[in-house]
Formats: C-alpha cells, structure tokens, sequence
C-alpha cells in the first residue's frame, strides 16, 4: 500500500522529532502500565480482602438480615440448607458462618469483638483467612480455640497459649460467657476484622449464643465468578426462604469502592494520554507545515483531500505502533519489577497503611492482566489517530496553487 | 483535431488588500490535440494564472474552462481531483517530486491513483523513465539525481498517466540552458512521437523555438496567438 | 441506675418547691451513704422474657456490687462498679472482664439499661440547666432539663416529672431532635427501709413500646454497714 509506504518514509525524514515524540509516548505507555499494574495490584489485595476473604462470591442469609444484622435472623436447619446448596450445579464449597457480638478479654483489658463461628475446614475452601495467620495455627479440632486479629491480640495483652474470657448476651438475655484458648492470629489486611474479629469453632459461639443449629451466613465458592448473577438467582429460586446475593448485591459499597479503584486506573490513563495527544498534534502540525509545498504537489497529481488526511493520519498510526512497542519493552520491564520486587514503603511507614478500611502492605506489589495492557495500546492508537485528524484537515485544506507558489 | 481544453471569458481577480489586481482580463483560447503551445508574456502577464485556471488548481472569477469538453466550473473539489488525475499531468519550475519515493516510485504515484494493475504500472514506469532517458536510475531518490534527471522524472511522473494536457510552468527555469534544452527536446519529442499535447508558461525563448504555436499574454489580455 | 439503688427520704415541705428540692427528690430517692437491697430484674424484649433476682450492695455514688442470685443459669455472676468502671465476674469460668469504655453504652444484664446508667451517678443538677418548673393536670411539677455544653450527656433533653408531695414521678429521655428516646417511670410508692418510696421502676424504649425492664425493690436497708471491701476484684471470686 503506497500510502503506508509514504507514511513510513515521511516519518523517518525527520528521524529524530519522530523518535522523540515516539520515546515520549513509549514512556507514556510505561508508566500507565505499570500505574495500573500497581493499581491492579492494590485492586488484587481489596478483592481478596473484601470479596474472598469476607464476602465470598456469594452470600446466603436469612432474608431480615441485610442492613440490621440481627442475632435472632438466622438460618435454621443448617445440614439440609448446606446440603442443598452444596447440591447445586456450579458451587464449588460451602461456609458456615454465624456472627455475635461479645466482649473478649481477662480483667484487666478486654475489648468488643465480632466472633465469628466457622467450621474450620469449610471455611479454609471459602475464605483464605487461614493463610494470614501471624502467629500459632489456625483453628483444629479443639472447641476451645479462638483466633485473635493480630491487632485485637495485642489490644488485649494476649499471645498464643492464653486464655481470653467471651461474653455475650445470648439469644434468650443470658449471659453467655465461655473461656476460649488463644491458638493464632491472623494479619487478615481487613482492619475490621484485625482490630475487632475473632474466630471460633460454630458450635462453641452456637451454645454461647444458644443458637444451636443455627448460622447468620452461607458463603458459596462459586465454579465461574463471571457467572455469579444467574447462579445467585437459580439457588434463589430453589431455596425461596432465604436471601441470595451475589458479592455485589451483598455489599454495594464493596462493589462501589472496587469500581473506584478501576476508574482510578482509566483517569490516570485519561491524563497520560491527553498528555500525549497533545505531543502527536504537535508533532504533526509541525510535520504538515514543512510539508504544505509537498501536498499542495500531491493535490495537484489529483490526490483528493480525504486521501491526504488518511496518508497524515496513517503516519501518525505508524508513528503510535512504534511508541506501543517501546512503551510495551518499557512498561513489561516496570511491571516485572513491580510484581518481583514491588514499592518498599516501609522506611516511611511501619507495619503497612490503612486504606479503605484495608490494612496494605508497606510493599507496594503490582499485578499484570492483559486487559489493561491491551487498552492501553489501544487507547494509544486511537488517540494517535484521532489527534492526527486535525493536522491532517489543515493538510487537506491547504490550496494547491498556494503551496505550489511558496517557495 | 479535436479541442483538449477551452476557455472563453476568462477572468480572474486577486483581492490584495484594498486593491483588485486583474490578472486575466476576459481570455478566449482553445487548445487543439497535439498542441504544443508556449504562453508568453513578463512577470504579472497572467500567464502562470492561465495554467493554473486550465489545470483546475485556480477558480476563475468569470468565465469558464472545459477540458474534453467538459466545464471545471460546476465539478466538486473531489472531481476536479479526479481530473487532475486522469487527465492532466503537471510539471513544476521547481521539480516537485514527492522526496521519500523513487524515481519509479514518483512516476508510478499517479498510475497507483489511477488504479492501473501492477503489472501494467511497472512496464508503464519503465518505459516512460526509458523514454525520458532514466533507465538504470528507477531506484534512485531525488536528492540522489541533478536537477535535470529530477525534471525528467517530473515529466515522466506528468505523462505517465497518459493525461490529455500537460502543463508545464517555467521548466526550464532552474535548469542551465544545455539541461534546458535537453529536457525541451525531450518534450518535443514527446509531443511528435505521442501526439501528447502541452502548454507551457515560459520567459524562455528555447521554448519558442520548438513550439508550434506561440500566445503572447500582457497585462491578462492575449496580444498575439500565432502557429509556426 | 444511680436513681435505683438509693433512697433518701423526701423532706415534707409546704411552700413550693425549688427546682433543686424537685431535682434532689429525683436524684436522691434511692440513695443513701450505704445500702443493701434485695432487687428483682424482669426483662421483656420481643424475643424473650426473663426474670433475675439480685442483691446489692452499695457505698454512696461511687461503689456498687451487684450479684444475680436467680436464674440458676446465671447465678453467682456479679457487676462491680467503682467510679466509672465495670467489671462483671463470670463464675462458671471463674474470671473477672473489665467493661471497656466502648462497650459502656452496651446493655447491663440483657436489659435496657446501659452500663452507663450504672456508672452516671451526676446530678441531675450538676449537669444540665433547666426550665422554670410547671404543673401539669396531674398536679405534678414538669422540668425539663438541658444538657450543659461541656456535659458529656448523650440525651438531647430529660423531662422530670415529681409529684408534689416530691415523690418520683417519671424521667423521659429526649434524643437530640427532640424525639423521645424512652421512659423511666416510678410507681408502687412504699415504706421501705424506712423511707416512703416508689418501689418500682420501669423503662420503656419508646421505639418498642411493648419491651421494658422493670425493677422492683423487694428489700432495702439504708445506711446499713458495707463494710469497704465489699467492692473489690477479689470479693467478685467469692
């Protein structure tokens, strides 16, 4: 195609503004790369934190649960509901969890927690809490275990090896109160459940709660996370007495805060590339005003106005292909480092920040997926395209008589 | 003989600043098949804007053009880009070739507008540098040729495409009177061999010399419109 | 919960009374240098109802023990109020947990009062500015009371409502709209311990106006001798 030729040779006429301006938009693509590789990657640790590790793919309550978090809205009938949902197409794993609130503590400090009744070993297929432990294990076979946030354990003074004291009102106004032996902490990065959490075996808060046979919660491990909707609404409809959410219908904000975090990433990319649409156009009015003798010669030969624009747009298309591979080179390197190696913060801060309620790492570590990448380059030829269209409608509007004259 | 291009009532302003300059003043011509006509006349004669009027690069402010018959007045911008391409060939005091392509290239750019198939436009190209005695320099660049080879790849480049008219606008004028007359030669040649027909605006009296019919232009008015 | 355990007597007056005869005849009706009562807790929520027997010692407004004596399930457990702090033993695993200060608006005993109740033991008249009182058409004195700036009250506005022979009548807590949050109303006036006083005490969330938390004094010894270690980590174990 003669005009990719022409628009490949006009570009290296002016060998070095095209490699600058194409080393400008290669660093562009780079740095938006690896933005959003960081991005993903604290993305990556708030969708573990909030989704895997609390919400689950899919949450199953009683349906007066949402929004009061009553004690007395519980599922009954545990075995024949788990079993049920267990039995559907499409879930991987059941948790059990039941919720209560409670004082934990000895005499001297003792602090509100969220207890949280799991069976262990359900819960593990779930949630990766067990992975997070800081110290001791995670919960065995003992009813008396008790896992502490690591920030709640040292809140109340407490290692591996203590014992705390759990006081609760139970579910009839006793005072349900049971000695619970400390066997780990976890470092879950959710605030929340590092500052106030604790975890129990579910029979141990049942009986303190005297909530036997009974659960607040059913977490579902779905097979396909890209079809949560349509499994959420056929467990709906085979079991109508119960509350059925996807992630994002259990917690919105969730959902909101996520959603935030991408369209972060897109107005980063946003400025880079306005950034970088503005060095295209500048490039090429240059290059068109150099040229306006040359295309007042190609109008003459009968070039008609919309082959002209085509053949600027095209170069600057070439121009942007060059800047992309660059930019790839470039931010594959950044991104690499950024996942091996990560941003250590911890000389400025110590032991990690809080950020929405997730407590990150002081090194900062990224996560590469192809979408973003590919929007990236995508956006960068678009833009490139787009930007040129200007510069090359005052190509096209240039008068062959005018530019044949100017000598 | 048929008539390629004619023009009857030509005018043409110029608004500079407060002041109309007329540089053509009512001018009735017709530009017979095979043709080789040398439009002369000093500086602000008009003669450049005649050219210019007859290859459609220029609106006139009263009167019409036809090339083959047909008026240039009612084509859009885009039709009188196809005409130029189809019909007319141009060459340029200053040459004008597109720098990053061949000499092959250049000549083979309008065949590619034309749509002409691969093969074709390649015996085409080489005939025609062959015939404007460039063969062995297809590949060569322009800034790689003297001015001379770069006309010659000029004329190639306007009668490759095998238009109805060529226009030529001083050609000889940057050239040294050997290459002048070299290249004029070459023409004539062209004309005789070819039947192409062309119109020059020239001071150059070379051109005279080998034109079959000479129009002297003064203040946009012809003054004399002679064959010889 | 300072207003539940003590009792003065009311003086008998002829005039009428001043806004702090009327205020003192709220704060004081239940308080003494030291008591010793036999109290029963009958709770009514929507999800249960439940009756606790308990006795209570207590040394002016500073120190408070509590021990349930009856349900069995609960018996032996214990409340310890020293200054503005709560510890409650827990026999059945034999420990003590001190009350932190974020749980102090949680509920005492699965009742309506908060921990705070037992631990607020101001004066009414210490802590917020007040109206002139009026009579209602029960020809009972109205004041209401406003929180001062710096009080650390959580109520919007208390009305108090004293009869005139300056008996207790009923204390309503205003949110800070001005809605009511819940009433505390006094009845069963008796001889007790000496003292002519209302003997029961009722609190009504206003949002659950089935619920309530009703407090009868079954015995109350006034003045009697507690002796000082009554009220300490280690009397909680016995």
């Amino acid at each position: 195609m003669i005009w990719f030729a022409i628009a490949w040779r006009n570009l290296w006429r002016q060998r070095r503004r095209s490699l600058i301006t194409a080393s400008a938009m290669a660093v562009s693509v780079g740095l938006c790369m690896s933005v959003i590789c960081l991005n993903d990657g604290t993305f990556e640790k708030m969708f573990n934190v909030m989704v895997e590790q609390q919400l689950g793919h899919i949450q199953v309550h009683n349906p007066e649960w949402p929004g009061k978090r009553g004690m007395y809205d519980t599922i009954a009938d545990l075995d024949q509901n788990v079993a049920a949902l267990e039995a559907t197409d499409g879930v991987q794993a059941v948790s059990i969890r039941l919720h209560g609130f409670g004082l934990v503590g000895g005499d001297q400090q003792s602090a509100g927690t969220q207890l949280v009744g799991i069976d262990p070993d359900r819960e593990r297929t779930v949630s990766p809490v067990f992975e997070h432990m800081q110290t001791g294990t995670y919960l065995t076979n003992q009813p008396d275990e008790i896992i502490l946030g690591h920030a709640l354990a040292s809140d109340l003074e407490v290692g591996v090896g203590d014992e705390v004291v759990a006081l609760t009102q139970a579910s009839d106004g006793s005072l349900g109160n049971e000695l619970f032996r400390v066997v780990g902490t976890y470092k879950s990065g959710n605030m929340a459940m590092d500052r106030t959490g604790a975890y129990v075996h579910l029979g141990a808060l049942q009986t303190l709660l005297y909530l036997e046979d009974q659960a607040h919660e059913l977490t579902i491990l779905a097979d396909d996370t890209d079809a949560l909707q349509p499994l959420a609404a056929r467990l709906a409809t085979a079991n109508p007495t119960l509350l059925v959410q996807t992630w994002r219908e259990a917690s919105p904000q969730t959902a909101e805060m996520l959603s935030m975090q991408d369209a972060g990433a897109m107005i980063i990319l946003g400025i880079v590339f306005l950034v970088a649409s503005f060095g295209v156009v500048n490039t090429m009015l240059i290059s068109v005003f150099e040229r306006t003798r040359e295309f007042g010669v190609l109008r003459a030969l009968g070039v008609t106005p919309l082959q002209l624009v085509s053949m600027v747009v095209i170069e600057s298309v070439i121009l942007a292909i060059i800047a992309g591979t660059g930019g790839l080179i470039l931010g594959g390197g950044l991104d690499a480092y950024l996942v091996f190696q990560g941003i250590d913060l911890s000389g400025s801060i110590e032991g990690g920040f809080d950020f929405n309620g997730i407590i990150m790492d002081p090194v900062l570590t990224g996560v590469v997926r192809w979408q973003p990448i590919v929007l990236t380059v995508s956006v960068l030829l678009v833009v490139s395209a787009v930007a040129a269209v200007w510069p090359a409608m005052r190509a096209a509007s240039i008068q062959p008589i005018e530019a044949i004259r100017s000598e | 003989m048929s008539i390629i291009a004619s023009v009857s009532g030509l005018t043409r302003d110029y608004i500079q600043g407060t002041i109309t300059v007329r540089a053509l003043r009512g001018v009735d011509l017709s530009i017979q098949e095979g043709d080789f006509v040398a439009l002369m006349g000093p500086s602000g004669s008009g003669k450049s804007t005649l050219l210019n009027l007859l290859g459609g690069l220029d609106e006139p402010s009263a009167g019409d053009v036809s090339i083959e018959g047909t008026s240039l007045t009612d084509m859009t911008e885009a039709q009188r880009s196809n005409l130029r391409r189809d019909r007319l060939g141009f060459i340029f005091q200053s040459y004008n070739l597109i720098p990053v392509l061949s000499a092959a290239e250049n000549a083979e750019f309008v065949l590619l507008l034309q749509g002409v198939g691969p093969k074709e436009r390649r015996e085409r190209v080489f005939k025609t540098l062959a015939d404007v005695g460039l063969a062995g320099m297809e590949n060569r660049r322009p800034n790689e040729l003297s001015g001379g080879q770069q006309q010659r790849v000029a004329v190639a480049r306007a009668i490759a495409g095998k238009p109805a008219l060529i226009l030529a606008d001083e050609p000889t004028a940057n050239l040294d009177s050997e290459t002048g007359n070299a290249l004029l030669e070459l023409m004539k040649k062209l004309n005789e061999k070819n039947g192409s027909t062309f119109v020059f605006a020239t001071h150059d009296p070379k051109v005279m010399a080998v034109a079959n019919r000479v129009i002297k232009l003064v203040d946009g008015k012809i003054i004399s419109d002679e064959r010889q | 919960m300072s207003t539940i355990l003590l009792v003065l007597a009311a003086t008998a007056l002829a005039a009428d009374p001043t806004v702090e005869e009327l205020l003192n005849a709220t704060d004081d009706v239940m308080r003494g240098e030291s008591s010793v009562g036999v109290i029963e807790m009958h709770v009514k929520t929507a999800r249960y109802e439940r009756t606790m027997a308990m006795k209570s010692w207590s040394q002016g407004t500073e120190k408070t023990l509590i021990i349930i004596e009856e349900p069995a399930k609960d018996k032996g457990v214990a409340t310890l109020k020293v200054g503005d702090n709560i510890w409650n033993y827990l026999p059945k695993v034999d420990r003590t947990m001190k009350v932190p200060s974020g749980m102090m608006s949680g509920s005492w005993m699965g009742s309506h009062f908060s921990n705070d109740d037992l631990v607020k033991e101001n004066r009414l008249s210490e802590e917020f500015t007040w109206t002139d009182p009026t009579k209602n058409a029960d020809n009972n004195w109205v004041i209401t009371l406003t929180p001062q700036p710096d009080a650390a009250i959580v109520w919007g506005a208390v009305v108090v409502t004293v009869s005139d022979n300056l008996m207790p009548v009923k204390i309503e807590y205003q949110e800070e709209d001005g809605t009511l949050a819940r009433t505390l109303a006094y009845s069963e006036v008796k001889d007790l311990g000496g003292r002519t006083v209302p003997t029961v005490m009722t609190l009504t969330p206003a949002d659950k106006p089935e619920e309530f938390t009703k407090i009868t004094y079954r015995e109350l010894d006034f003045d009697a001798d507690v002796p000082e270690s009554m009220f300490s980590l280690q009397s909680l174990k016995r």
